[in-house]
């Protein structure tokens, strides 16, 4: 090279090399192929011919003439290839201004926060890597490509958002952060995750103010329950205003892990038909499975496990986006907490091919009566009705289902509650401080609570120490579903039974309609719904709610309006009050085991006598990791519990030598991340961030530099571009002028 | 006639040039018969032989006797009284063995071909030929004579050449200048690749010894179009620095320089009165005598 040049054009060469930031340098590497029209042309010299020659005073006179013209021509051709393939290469290598990161001290670079959907959709294997993997690896790309100034930051995004590193100038601390990441068994929330990102920038300014712009990553598989979710009208707008402040202050980015074309088969539920399960009783196990994908899904294996033993295999087709239920019968020979799972394995995204119930099968259920007006006489008292309801012994066995004992309200403090399944609560006309605590605490622990209301109740206690938050002792809980209003007495009208869809009437749906909508109801309180959606309406009367039920801590609250004595109303001598009674003591001690079957996220807890809280308690995970557990006092029982149940499967935990003191836990996936349908970029545009600017590239391809270098007052790779067709050009003409001597 | 070197001689061809005979143009010491004129006057007298009558020949020198006898016209030759002697002098220095891909034979084969044939040429019109073989410097002499065995001792001296060296013809030219007798005709055979200067100050002392000088400039085609493409290493035939040049980017100043040269050359001989020829070994040699000495007639 001339001496000139390496005066005047290396020093720039260096400058430009170094002071612009590059959204891929390894694609620099093709720098080096800019040496190849200069070592061609060298190579071409040395392969020159050679030949005798006379005439040498007269060449010599025309090279002399036009050596520094010749000198110039013959680098000219090779200088210019070489300048349009090292101006190729960077452009390739996506440059953009305002990123002199290598020249500058730590913290003054580009800050890139790598944000990883880790919803469990992403643990989806299209081949023989997850996309999980494939976001990580092109994770590790973008921070080994990073200069020594950049700051990295990780998060995760799922159902609870969090930052796994913040604004850290540790390149290698990045990368190991990045090798541990690992999916989640949630599916992934954006609105909260944006608040997380906000969080991450903020905290980045302060920590590093002279970084000079942020960079977002989104790896992500677009999966459309992730990215287009749900929101009301104004919740929308707030996230969509949130996004596009996030846009503002930094270049935001979307790497699509992900493709299109996925199936998926997922088990989505499981659950008894006819809860609870009594022991020599044939239970139902109801087990839902969807096919999410497009094809049909044929001779599908689904296995039942009992206690981590086989016990049956269905084998089953599945249409394409369809839902199949598959019925398992089996009877339990004796009573305890069993653990079930159902397994259906076949696909790309075995995490939601399994799911887990645990369920607390019995000899008999366990009903206290409070009567309000106990009486001596046979059915003089006001529970007398519901006893003798419970009582009735059901074909072809002749067992008995329930195991019924009367008592006044006094046993609200003197027994202990948690020996009973459910109580029926009849026309009691106060309550007690001390009632109420032992009621919520009931609940707490899944325990089921039915009130029947009479001319006894005083409604203002109701309202005030079952209604009001904060009061009795109750403590912040709400017992009663709906706070009682006046008496509304009526000479006849129909009930409404609002289609049967409550699971307290399904042994209505069908003949049984008439039964109940005939029944008579005189005399109802009329109640004051709270608006809330956990209120559920059973059966109505006149247009009135006539029973209403809602779950309370584990447990739940079923409010009839009305007594179940004849006094009050002819409802206990219909037919359809034995059923009614029925359903209620069923669906409400079908709560015990509530607590025990929980969803991926929820906090794992149980109740345990203050003697076992001295105890140590162990919890076995479902790898078979055993961790510590430490019992919180409460009193008079200890708390047990355990984080975030963040894996799906069976756990259990011990809190004693024995067996009964053991304790199965079942925990599940939200399948609703088992749709694998995406959602696509132009609608991602459209719909999901309108208005806000990003650059969207599947993880194959690299980004370039279009938001930070228009931010830098840019388009320099477009400008490279057209250099590169200038020199190209050029070199087209330059070949046809000295190729042509 | 004495025998010929076949490679150097052509038959057909000389026998097709003899309808052309080198004629002095000016005066020239020594005259058989009228054909070259004399400065001296009946100087010969010893009548040698007759020979045939070609139109242009004087017809004083008719026998016209023999006419009588046989009705055909001879003329009578005196032997020892040629006047017309022609020197040869053919460059035989390595830039003449320059040869192109496009060319027949070498400058020098070509040379001595063409110097060959009007030695011929000569020795058949009964005038004398010498001939002199040079580089930097003279390499053989062969002094002038007119018998026909003569021409024998010249295509010998062409076929034994020794190792040739650079030219130098400038002070050759003034040696032989000196060296060569008496009025005649010098015939340079060389591709005058020297100083055009020092070229043209010797065969100015040629002129200045009364001689009349032709040039016979050989020249190579490829010396001429410079055809190259390629990237090529010239290498000096005379010792000179090698050349490493992009032949396509000089191709336009080397044909200007050559012209230049050939120009001033040309300018030096019409101004001294000597003529010149440039002969291309890509054309016929026949073709490149006729035309020249045709132009003499």
């Amino acid at each position: 090279m001339p001496a000139a040049a390496k005066r005047f054009i290396m020093p720039y060469a260096v400058w430009i090399l170094f002071a612009l930031g590059w959204t891929d340098p390894p694609m620099l590497g093709w720098l080096a192929a800019a040496a190849a029209p200069i070592l061609i042309h060298l190579f071409s010299r040395r392969r020159r011919r050679e030949t005798g020659w006379a005439a040498m005073e007269l060449l010599r006179a025309a090279v002399q003439k036009r050596s520094r013209r010749m000198r110039f021509e013959r680098w000219l051709l090779p200088a210019v290839r070489a300048m349009l393939i090292a101006i190729v290469a960077a452009a390739a290598a996506g440059p953009y201004l305002g990123s002199t990161s290598t020249a500058s001290s730590p913290g003054r670079g580009t800050h890139r926060i790598l944000l990883f959907d880790c919803s469990y959709s992403m643990s989806y294997k299209p081949a023989d890597r997850a996309r999980f993997d494939l976001a990580k690896e092109r994770a590790r790309l973008i921070v080994e490509a990073s200069f020594s100034g950049d700051a990295f930051s990780l998060a995760a995004m799922s159902r609870r958002p969090r930052t796994v590193l913040s604004a850290s100038l540790d390149r290698e601390a990045a990368l190991r952060a990045i090798d541990d990441m690992r999916p989640s068994e949630q599916p992934a929330e954006l609105p909260p995750t944006v608040a997380v990102l906000r969080r991450i920038i903020d905290d980045a300014k302060k920590k590093h103010p002279l970084l000079e712009r942020t960079e977002i990553y989104v790896l992500s598989d677009l999966q459309r329950t992730t990215w287009s979710p749900e929101l009301s009208p104004s919740a929308r707008a707030e996230f969509i205003d949130a996004v596009k402040a996030l846009a503002e202050s930094a270049s935001l980015r979307i790497v699509d892990v992900g493709g299109p074309g996925a199936d998926n088969l997922a088990v989505v539920d499981l659950r008894p038909l006819d809860p609870p399960v009594l022991t020599r009783r044939p239970a139902t196990l109801r087990v839902e499975l969807k096919n999410f994908g497009e094809n049909k899904i044929a001779k599908q294996n689904v296995d039942l496990l009992i206690d981590g033993r086989a016990i049956d295999r269905k084998k089953i087709d599945l249409p394409p986006g369809e839902s199949v239920e598959v019925v398992f019968s089996h009877a339990f020979d004796a009573p305890g907490e069993k653990s079930i799972e159902v397994a259906a394995m076949g696909d790309r995204l075995e995490i939601d091919n399994r799911r887990y119930c645990v369920l607390s099968v019995r000899g008999e259920i366990n009903v206290l009566c409070v009567d309000g007006r106990p009486s001596g006489k046979r059915l003089d008292g006001t529970a007398d009705y519901v006893a003798l309801a419970l009582d009735v012994r059901e074909p072809p066995a002749g067992d008995a289902k329930f195991n019924v004992e009367t008592a006044d309200e006094s046993a609200l403090v003197e027994r202990d509650l948690n020996e009973f399944d459910c109580l029926f609560l009849c026309n009691v006309a106060r309550f007690t401080d001390a009632e109420v605590r032992a009621l919520a605490a009931y609940l707490q622990r899944g325990g089921g609570v039915i009130f029947f209301l009479g001319d006894q109740v005083q409604a203002e206690n109701y309202n005030r120490l079952l209604c009001t938050p904060g009061q009795g002792g109750a403590g912040g809980m709400k017992i009663l579903p709906a706070r009682l209003g006046r008496l509304i007495e009526r000479r006849r009208f129909r009930l409404d039974p609002l289609g049967f869809q409550h699971p307290i009437l399904k042994t209505f749906r069908g003949r049984g309609q008439n039964v109940l909508t005939a029944t008579p109801v005189f005399k109802y309180f009329n109640l004051e719904l709270p608006e809330d959606a956990e209120t559920n309406v059973v059966l109505a009367a006149a247009g009135d709610p006539l029973i209403v039920e809602r779950p309370m801590g584990q447990g739940r609250v079923v409010l009839a309006a009305t007594a179940a004595e004849p006094d009050f109303s002819p409802l206990p001598l219909w037919p359809s009050f034995v059923p009614l009674v029925r359903e209620m003591a069923d669906y409400c001690a079908a709560g015990r085991t509530r607590r025990q079957n929980i969803m991926v996220g929820d906090r794992l807890e149980m109740f345990v006598a203050p003697a076992a809280a001295e105890a140590s308690a162990k919890l076995v995970a479902p790898d078979k990791q055993v961790h510590r557990l430490r019992p919180q006092s409460l009193g008079d029982r200890a708390l047990l519990s355990y984080g975030d149940a963040i894996e799906s499967g069976l756990y259990l935990v011990k809190f004693g030598s024995s067996t009964e003191d053991e304790r199965p836990f079942a925990v599940n996936l939200d399948t609703s991340e088992s749709d694998l349908a995406r959602i696509e970029p132009a609608e991602l545009r459209t719909e999901t961030w309108p208005d806000v600017g990003f650059q969207y590239r599947t993880h194959q391809q690299r980004f370039d530099a279009a938001i930070g270098s228009e931010r830098a007052g840019g388009g320099l790779h477009a400008f490279m571009l057209c250099c590169a067709l200038g020199l190209l050009l050029s070199d087209t003409l330059l070949s046809w002028k000295y190729g042509r001597k | 006639m004495a025998e010929y070197s076949p490679r150097l001689l052509d038959a057909e061809m000389l026998a097709r040039l003899r309808r052309f005979p080198l004629r002095a143009r000016r005066v020239v010491e020594g005259c058989v018969s009228g054909r070259h004129r004399s400065p001296f006057h009946g100087f010969s007298v010893e009548f040698a032989e007759h020979r045939d009558y070609s139109p242009g020949d004087d017809l004083r020198y008719l026998d016209w006797k023999a006419y009588g006898r046989s009705d055909k016209y001879f003329l009578k030759r005196f032997e020892e009284e040629t006047n017309l002697v022609c020197h040869l002098l053919l460059d035989v220095s390595g830039s003449m063995d320059y040869r192109s891909e496009s060319a027949p034979m070498s400058k020098l084969d070509y040379a001595r071909r063409a110097a060959a044939s009007l030695a011929y040429l000569v020795l058949h019109r009964q005038d004398g030929v010498g001939m002199v073989t040079f580089d930097d410097e003279i390499r053989a002499l062969v002094r002038p004579a007119g018998n026909p065995s003569h021409l024998n001792d010249i295509l010998e001296v062409m076929n034994d050449l020794p190792q040739r060296r650079k030219t130098s013809l400038g002070p050759i030219f003034h040696d032989l200048a000196e060296r060569l007798g008496r009025r005649g005709i010098v015939i340079i055979l060389s591709d005058f690749f020297d100083d055009v200067d020092s070229i043209v100050a010797g065969l100015k002392h040629f002129r200045h010894r009364r001689q009349e000088v032709v040039l016979l400039q050989v020249l190579d085609p490829a010396e001429i179009d410079f055809p190259f493409d390629d990237p090529t290493l010239f290498r000096g035939l005379e010792e000179a620095e090698d050349i490493s040049a992009d032949p396509a980017s000089i191709r336009a100043a080397y044909r200007a320089e050559l012209n230049r040269y050939l120009r001033r050359l040309q300018a030096a001989c019409r101004a001294a009165e000597i003529d010149y020829a440039r002969l291309r070994t890509d054309r016929s040699l026949e073709a490149a005598l006729a035309g020249y000495l045709a132009s003499r007639v």
